[in-house]
């Protein structure tokens, strides 16, 4: 039974397994086409996920720890809202510094560019701690504008 | 000759599917298909292939035109055409550059170097998805070509792309246009 769950929060897990990554991207896409999420909304989640997942699976886990991640998305009138809970090592991407974007391409630091992004595209961002996990929530709201290119 | 999933995939076209649920709602599905045509998509009536509920398979030929109205059916792929002309060498990247992209991104940057290119051109009209993982493996090699004092330049951005590169402050890399 297929269809229903067209229409309902989709919930993904990851467990470091290449592939997934690609099937993920495809669930979220059937999901945003399945919801009418407008075309900005689905570019700021998609890269706000791609952004954290690569964070946590890169840098998140002590050798041996196998990866659980749980990706919750929903959506309601306003918002489309996604949760990211991980098993890993405890990372508040929230404290990441922001970065300057105006410093030359010389001298520009080759890292916290994936927060930053996050930071610039998504409207809501909040992290905690709870029972072990990492749990990163980030909204946008359905009725914003593009980013000015 | 029946279409079929795998007659489909051995062909490299991916396939999607959409179900509408309740049996035989051929109004549904022909507004859907309606739908996804106007966005440039090839839509085919594949109801042998699923429970006779009826389904749209919505196809997409890999390289086929970008569509401005919805998310495109291939873009979890990239791909790099090169060419160049003497030390001028240029990347043209369609798809997504995901994390995976610019670890591919990065393997032909350095192959292009190792080549002995002078002037990297990156072309990124066809880039549905950039992210800073990509953005890294861009500046790493505009810095290693600053330092041979050859050039790696950015040139006809995707929107999407566009719009990362003027967040994060990497405008400089873009080809001045005169």
């Amino acid at each position: 039974m297929q269809g229903p769950a067209f229409l309902l929060p989709l919930q993904f897990v990851l467990t470091g397994a290449a592939p997934e990554r690609r099937r993920f991207v495809e669930a979220f896409e059937e999901f945003a086409h399945a919801h009418h999420l407008p075309i900005p909304v689905r570019q700021a989640a998609d890269l706000a996920i791609e952004e954290h997942l690569t964070n946590i699976l890169s840098y998140g886990y002590e050798p041996g720890v196998k990866p659980q991640v749980v990706i919750h998305l929903e959506t309601d009138a306003e918002w489309l809202r996604v949760k990211v809970e991980d098993n890993g090592k405890p990372y508040d991407p929230l404290a990441t510094p922001p970065v300057d974007t105006s410093i030359p391409l010389e001298e520009k630091p080759i890292g916290g560019l994936g927060v930053h992004l996050m930071r610039q595209f998504m409207d809501e961002l909040s992290y905690a701690r709870e029972a072990g996990k990492n749990v990163l929530k980030m909204g946008k709201r359905l009725g914003t504008e593009p980013l000015d290119a | 000759m029946r279409i079929t999933r795998r007659r489909l995939f051995l062909r490299n076209i991916r396939v999607r599917r959409k179900c509408v649920p309740a049996a035989g709602n051929r109004r549904a599905l022909n507004a859907y298909a309606i739908q996804a045509r106007a966005r440039g998509r090839m839509v085919f009536l594949l109801d042998n292939l699923g429970p006779a509920r009826g389904f749209v398979f919505v196809i997409a030929t890999p390289g086929a035109n970008r569509f401005s109205g919805g998310a495109s059916e291939n873009s979890s792929h990239m791909h790099i055409e090169k060419t160049s002309q003497g030390d001028h060498h240029e990347l043209v990247i369609s798809g997504r550059i995901d994390g995976e992209g610019a670890n591919q991104l990065e393997i032909a940057l350095l192959k292009t170097i190792s080549a002995g290119a002078k002037a990297i051109t990156v072309e990124l009209s066809g880039a549905t998805f950039l992210c800073s993982a990509g953005l890294r493996a861009l500046l790493q090699y505009w810095r290693q070509m600053q330092g041979k004092q050859g050039t790696l330049q950015v040139t006809n951005p995707s929107p999407e792309a566009m719009a990362l590169l003027n967040t994060s402050g990497f405008k400089d890399m873009l080809i001045q246009k005169a």
